[in-house]
């Protein structure tokens, strides 16, 4: 492999006088936004595959225009702005459906619930208080179930899996 | 730095920039941003930073649809063995955002170009 010389000095490039390498720096970037990204592992592993991607084909077209490979590397990393904020709002994007989805759920679990106390409180005799007791009993076990389903399609959703 | 008011235009004239780009047919994350720069000649820019949570915000709100591409390697393209792209398309409901938004900035138009001629009149006198 030929080395590189510096431009400066003429003095062979190392990793230490040139910095990280461009696919140093580009599994350095992916590896530190994966790990900031609080998302289940399949959304993550998407998320890399797709910037990784992104990142590959624009230093290829800054590299055509007459960049080295490490700054057009270092310059399609810098363009995706902060790595921090860029998890942060890849995060945010991806939770917005769950929580909606949550929060769809729930209403539903409240609604069925009212109605099935309207409904028990609606029998007059206070002869049936066992079989109210069991209905409320009912109840509780409904909105359980509800919230054990809710909970299973959310992992369900965050599950998405690439081809 | 633009205000929430100023931030919020430009994040929903992103979202008809990348609905209108998707229109015409699938495209992955970096061609969207190749194409609105060609379309607009360089006047916008639509920085990956905010196309890719945009992206995955309006496929979770079900208004586009993605699948994977594996992208062929090749000669001495070691970054490019096995690398994955994502295609993102257009479903029925982002066609129905996207006449929705059209409507709406044409609407838009329309009421600013009612205010524009008696506001060169006004320079004018």
């Amino acid at each position: 492999m030929a080395r590189r010389l510096d431009v400066q000095t003429g003095a062979p490039r190392t990793a230490e006088s040139e910095g990280v390498t461009g696919r140093g720096q580009l599994e350095t970037f992916l590896a530190v936004l994966a790990w900031r990204l609080r998302l289940p592992e399949a959304q993550r592993d998407a998320i890399r595959s797709e910037l990784h991607a992104h990142i590959v084909e624009r230093a290829r077209d800054l590299m055509i225009v007459g960049h080295g490979e490490d700054t057009a590397v270092r310059t399609a990393i810098e363009e995706l702005g902060e790595t921090a904020e860029l998890a942060r709002r890849l995060a945010a994007a991806h939770r917005f459906p769950r929580r909606r989805l949550a929060m769809n759920l729930s209403l539903v679990g409240l609604g069925l619930g009212a109605l099935g106390l309207g409904a028990v409180a609606l029998v007059p005799s206070e002869s049936i208080l066992p079989v109210r007791l069991n209905l409320y009993e009912a109840l509780a076990s409904v909105a359980s179930g509800v919230s054990t389903f809710a909970s299973l399609l959310l992992d369900v959703v965050s599950s998405a899996r690439m081809p | 730095m633009p205000d929430s008011r100023g931030r919020d235009v430009l994040k929903q004239s992103s979202e008809l920039l990348v609905l209108s780009v998707l229109a015409d047919e699938p495209q992955y994350g970096y061609a969207i941003i190749k194409q609105v720069a060609t379309r607009s000649e360089g006047a916008i820019r639509l920085t990956p930073g905010v196309l890719y949570p945009l992206l995955h915000r309006m496929e979770g709100q079900g208004l586009l649809k993605s699948t994977w591409e594996t992208v062929q390697a090749e000669r001495n393209d070691q970054e490019g063995t096995g690398r994955k792209r994502k295609w993102y398309r257009l479903s029925a409901k982002g066609r129905r955002r996207l006449g929705q938004k059209v409507a709406a900035h044409r609407a838009c138009q329309a009421l600013l170009e009612s205010f524009i001629p008696s506001l060169e009149g006004e320079g004018a006198g």
